[in-house]
């Protein structure tokens, strides 16, 4: 066992490079409406119109995914880009999750940001077809304890209403199936991330480990000589394609949907619904 | 990056001398190192859950950035969290101004002294010590954190009087005892990258032949 250096968790800066900077008018509602590659892409927050403010926290989570910087620091650093923009909090909101300068709305930026990147790049060894083989399933389980009480949301029947089996309790499925897109999705759950790994909800302390071949076969989930179908959502085409061509598709998408128009100042704004588009 | 990494080369030889061609020796790297991976990550996760009940979660965050890479004769283990390697082994931690800064409230927890624009430098009794100790303190005639702005105001009145809470105690440097309990045991992580050997090999001796 020898000490050294860490090397950078390339999948997970994969996810927070592939990201384009969406600054937008939308609350939670609308974004919720988007679809999940499009933000799986974008390097958004609800009301944040400000390109600058999104560059600085998508430098932040890098800072924090590379082991470079701590998440106070990073917080620190926003809160004074923030002062220095001369923001302020409407009237009533301050502190809270409104307050784009609160410690609670940074933190939660922050946090789900960086851990989508995590779950990415754990999801995607996880995929890997030498561990997909050795490890074709996995189980949803309490990683740690939820922050405030905003986790005391009952896993166990949204893992039912996903379609998930139980298994003594445990809850199981390979993974490929459809249940892990369920858990997450914005559809089903308005706290929804839309994404197949953890988290599947903000703030959530819910996590994935996996689950051995062996153990699936007794479980029932697969016959022994049965394969599990590695999911193909990777980021390596975005990526090598430039920063600019990437939010030019970001912008194209978006606006395809019918969702939403840029003004001007690159800034998406959400058709109101019954609006013309 | 002030994260720790772990290299395993030795105690994986005689498995991958069990292997005959490259493509399976880097197959058995990824499977071992994955069996490595998630072992970590569930200490990490059971030591969040131990230490933890609050704050931000040091150690469920170091879980989550914890990844595997097949390296050359080996593989690594890698831990991409500032100051999960100050913990491991320990040492003296000394500021680059005058003090570092130690929360002295669970409301100060994972915060920086400058995130709050109210305080201000005291010598203050500390109940704990029963020594008089420097630190920062809410001061008598306030402004409003930057962390903590009055809520649904901005304005700050004249009347907000010193609370006498003591938000930071100021000292020269810090040192902290090595805490090998951060990683999980050596022998937990070979167990664990043998059996994902053993499973491998019995898997591909089961597959039938082409």
């Amino acid at each position: 066992m020898i000490f050294a250096k860490p090397l950078p968790f390339d999948e997970a800066l994969d996810a927070a490079e592939v990201r384009s900077v969406l600054p937008t008018t939308g609350n939670t509602a609308d974004l919720r409406a988007l679809d999940s590659a499009i933000k799986r892409r974008a390097m958004f927050s609800a009301t944040e119109t400000s390109a600058r403010a999104l560059d600085a926290i998508g430098e932040g989570v890098r800072e924090l995914l590379d082991g470079d910087n701590d998440q106070a620091s990073v917080r620190l650093r926003i809160k004074q880009l923030r002062e220095s923009m001369s923001y302020s909090p409407e009237p009533g909101k301050a502190g809270g999750l409104q307050d784009l300068s609160s410690t609670l709305r940074i933190n939660l930026q922050l946090e789900t940001n960086v851990a989508t990147a995590q779950g990415y790049g754990n999801y995607l060894q996880g995929q890997q077809a030498d561990v997909l083989a050795g490890n074709p399933a996995q189980e949803l389980f309490r990683a740690f304890g939820p922050s405030d009480s905003s986790d005391q949301r009952p896993w166990a029947e949204r893992w039912a209403q996903a379609g998930g089996t139980f298994f003594g309790g445990r809850m199981i499925a390979l993974k490929d199936d459809g249940v892990w897109s369920r858990l997450g999705d914005p559809a089903l759950f308005d706290d929804g991330l839309g994404n197949p790994y953890p988290p599947y909800a903000f703030n959530s302390g819910m996590d994935v480990r996996d689950i051995s071949r062996a153990d699936a076969v007794q479980l029932g989930l697969m016959e022994p000589g049965d394969e599990v179908t590695a999911d193909s959502l990777d980021f390596n085409t975005d990526l090598q394609a430039s920063a600019a061509t990437r939010n030019e598709w970001l912008r194209s998408a978006i606006e395809e949907s019918g969702l939403g128009a840029f003004d001007s100042s690159g800034v998406l704004n959400f058709t109101p619904e019954g609006g013309e588009s | 990056m002030t994260g720790v990494a772990v290299t395993f080369e030795d105690e994986i030889t005689p498995l991958m001398a069990r292997v005959r061609t490259a493509a399976g020796r880097e197959g058995m790297a990824v499977e071992i190192g994955r069996a490595a991976q998630q072992t970590t990550r569930e200490h990490l996760f059971r030591l969040d859950r131990a230490r933890h009940q609050g704050g931000r979660h040091y150690y469920a965050q170091a879980a989550r950035s914890t990844h595997q890479r097949s390296v050359t004769g080996g593989v690594m283990i890698s831990i991409n969290q500032v100051g999960i390697r100050q913990r491991y082994y320990g040492g003296t931690i000394r500021p680059r101004g005058k003090y570092l800064t130690i929360p002295a409230s669970t409301r100060t927890q994972g915060t920086r002294a400058r995130e709050y624009n109210d305080l201000e430098f005291r010598y203050v009794l500390d109940p704990k010590l029963g020594a008089v100790r420097p630190a920062l303190v809410r001061k008598v005639s306030t402004a409003p954190a930057l962390a903590e702005r009055v809520k649904g105001s901005r304005r700050v009145t004249p009347a907000e009087t010193f609370t006498g809470e003591i938000m930071f105690w100021l000292v020269r440097k810090v040192t902290q005892r090595a805490d090998p309990s951060v990683l999980p045991d050596r022998k937990l992580l070979v167990r664990s990258m043998f059996a994902a050997a053993e499973a491998r090999l019995a898997r591909l001796a089961a597959a039938p032949s082409s």
